[in-house]
């Protein structure tokens, strides 16, 4: 009778140890792939932007929201609310935020595409979520946000809304 | 004494003439080694958590006996709903199996002892210290952990009392000793079955706890991984769980649920073989489709894996994820069907009896399908956005885990102990305690259906006015119910510790199956198969 080794058997612990901490990048994997959870994977790819010539793509209204919280500390709105925008062609947009406390706070805004399944179809070219924002005291700072719709994009997405929820990034250090 | 199958006792040698038997005072618990006595020392400490964790129970359902905060305020009710989760499922129901494992697999395959006997020792007492450092927290300046028993974060991260460190440290040492107990397992049974016992002539409690312990190997890393995120997210600036730095706290729910849905299984799989014995002995027939009991185990094992995320249908997911886990869920009703069926088919036309660990199976048997129809109706996910976080889910998880997990752990301890100590236990006791027990868990826990589908929340300790007779009702009976468990306590202890009872046979009931009553003497002695029986 082949023995079963009491210390190969003990590989198949370390390893689902190892496969937790690998379920972080596969679930943002398994998101891309199969497109869903309202994220947008394909910032800025250039296939896209060379299309932008090539636009004859229909319009479609796109919202910009801003999700607050009761616990936020600052003002966070879109400057502009609703704005059109045609297959392949670029608009830029601006957000605000105004910091009234007495010192500096650094922020990172976190993007959620409605409805899911058309998220990718909405490209991101240039957005103050890539990076975290310093906002200084008592200052209001306009956040730049360029996006283009994929002349990809089908007749039958006809409507799209881009939010962002603002977190603090301090709070990472354990001083919110 | 002088039966025939009878094979220790006749030519082995006396424990004196080799000295072999049980170390003196309380050293002999502390250096054992001995299967047996890690056995009773799993089965204790669970009895112990079973204790606590009730007096958490009491606690919360004294608060809950009328609508208002009496007894209790909301951050101390959390702890209590937390605790009593953690305690009563990773310290009463998951070691008790673990004992009961000890005790009987190596009887059961005609092994001399575990395969790893030291490993046994520490998986063991690795445990007293996880639950002492995970109660202290209850003294600690802001509290126990008052999250829930799934610590979601960030409630367990960014908004969690400081004693979370303690909490995380407590799931990695049990997590350990559960790893190393399952490891245990799974090599005692692949190695050390006596010659002409092939996998399919195992008892099926050895069978259940085989995928149990595989189970437990694959899983219980995941969750020592997710505690380990959390650690990373509260004291070292990482982000696993945080927006701000990249993070998603969904993921804490998928990376939790994915060791969570099997986790469910860990604690009815072995309850399952525990059944399948009692129901085929007291029917005095054997059991009916062993083979399909077999498949339809590995079945809910290998399904327990892509599930997970119906735990979470409210959080957000595509159409198409909750389809798929709704289905896959259901799913899990067909090999569970067959396996309820068998047990009815054995007793078909079987000559029954109803001592008390038959009454106490055929309770599981009724119960148990109690919670998992509501756990079909929980599975789908249009109906489960009413049902989520409302008492309906309470009710259907306490029907699966005590009159399923814990009345199979009782009818083993009465089915068994007999041959583990020699004597039998009071009948009528233990019939007091089953029927005391049966109407008590039914008073507890069946009104929590209709207050949940009428919308109470659970984990709140105030609620609306509408809901007060039920709450009462409950009230009454969890306290009958925990109440007369002091009966069991009581019965055990005469059994054991005060001698009192009849002498067991060696077989002790009517031609019961197995290598424990047909091949060994009552009380079993302290060493037995030291050369292994033959099967044939």
């Amino acid at each position: 009778m082949k023995k079963m080794s009491p210390l190969k058997l003990s590989l198949v612990p370390l390893l689902m140890f190892g496969f937790g901490f690998a379920l972080v990048p596969l679930y943002d994997i398994f998101c891309e792939v199969t497109g869903i959870n309202g994220k947008n994977y394909s910032v800025a790819s250039s296939e896209t932007v060379n299309q932008e010539s090539m636009a004859t793509g229909h319009s479609v209204p796109l919202r910009f929201m801003a999700d607050a919280d009761s616990r936020d500390v600052w003002n966070f709105t879109p400057e502009k609310k609703l704005l059109n925008i045609q297959a392949g062609k670029m608009i830029t947009t601006y957000y605000e935020i105004t910091n009234d406390r007495d010192v500096e706070v650094t922020v990172q805004a976190v993007p959620s595409i409605a409805p899911g399944e058309w998220a990718e179809y909405l490209v991101k070219i240039e957005c103050f979520c890539f990076n975290q924002q310093k906002i200084p005291a008592h200052t209001t700072v306009r956040l730049p946000l360029q996006v283009t719709l994929s002349s990809k994009a089908p007749e039958e997405v006809n409507h799209l809304s881009l939010s962002y929820r603002i977190y603090q990034s301090e709070s990472l250090g354990g001083t919110f | 004494m002088s039966q025939t199958g009878v094979l220790e006792g006749a030519d082995a040698p006396t424990d004196e003439e080799h000295h072999h038997g049980p170390d003196k005072g309380i050293l002999r618990w502390v250096y054992t080694t001995n299967h047996k006595d890690i056995g009773t020392m799993y089965l204790l400490l669970a009895l112990g958590s079973l204790l606590i964790g009730g007096v958490m129970a009491f606690v919360i359902r004294a608060e809950l006996f009328q609508p208002g905060l009496q007894l209790v305020d909301p951050n101390f009710f959390n702890q209590m709903t937390t605790m009593h989760g953690l305690i009563m499922v990773f310290g009463a129901i998951m070691p008790a199996f673990v004992g009961l494992a000890n005790w009987l697999i190596p009887m059961m395959i005609g092994a001399p002892d575990m395969a790893l006997p030291r490993i046994n020792n520490w998986s063991f007492w690795l445990l007293p210290f996880a639950f002492s450092m995970l109660l202290s927290t209850l003294f600690m300046e802001g509290g126990a952990p008052n999250f829930g028993w799934t610590f979601y974060a960030p409630l367990s991260t960014t908004y969690a009392p400081p004693s979370v460190t303690f909490f995380i440290f407590a799931v990695h040492i049990m997590g350990i000793s559960s790893v190393m107990g399952a490891v245990n397992v799974i090599v005692t049974i692949f190695n050390m079955r006596a010659p002409g016992m092939t996998f399919m002539k195992m008892p099926l409690f050895v069978w259940t706890w085989l995928i149990t312990a595989f189970l437990l190997i694959a899983v219980m890393p995941v969750l020592a991984g997710v505690v380990t995120m959390m650690l990373m997210d509260i004291h070292f600036g990482a982000s696993f769980f945080n927006a701000a730095g990249g993070g998603d706290p969904v993921l804490f729910q998928h990376v939790f649920w994915f060791f969570g849905h099997p986790e469910v299984y860990i604690m009815i799989l072995p309850a399952f073989g525990i059944i399948s014995h009692i129901i085929s002995t007291f029917s005095r027939k054997p059991l009916f489709g062993y083979t399909s009991m077999v498949f339809a185990t590995s079945s809910i094992a290998i399904l327990s894996f892509i599930v997970w995320a119906h735990h979470m249908f409210t959080v957000g997911m595509p159409l198409a994820g909750e389809l798929f886990f709704m289905y896959s869920t259901m799913l899990i009703a067909v090999p569970t069907g067959v396996k309820v069926f068998n047990w009815v088919t054995t007793m078909f036309r079987g000559s029954m009896t109803f001592e008390t660990p038959m009454l106490f199976a055929i309770a599981f048997v009724v119960l148990f399908t109690i919670g998992g129809l509501s756990g079909l109706m929980l599975a789908i996910a249009p109906a489960d956005f009413q049902y989520h976080d409302t008492y309906f889910v309470v009710a259907h998880f306490h029907y699966v885990l005590v009159p399923g997990a814990l009345f199979s752990i009782l009818a083993a301890v009465y089915y068994w102990l007999p041959k583990w100590c020699g004597r039998m236990y009071n009948e009528s006791l233990g019939k007091w305690h089953f029927w005391l027990s049966f109407i008590g868990v039914n008073l507890t826990f069946f009104p929590m259906h209709f207050v949940g589908l009428a919308g109470m929340p659970r984990r709140i300790p105030d609620y609306a006015l509408q809901f007060a007779d039920f709450n009462a009702v409950v009230s009454v009976g969890a306290f009958l119910f925990g109440a007369s468990q002091l009966i069991f306590i009581y019965n055990v202890w005469r059994t054991t510790i005060g001698k009192k009872g009849i002498k067991a046979t060696d077989l002790v009931w009517e031609k019961p199956e197995g290598l424990e009553w047909t091949a060994l003497p009552s009380p079993v002695p302290y060493h037995t198969f030291q050369t292994p029986p033959k099967v044939d």
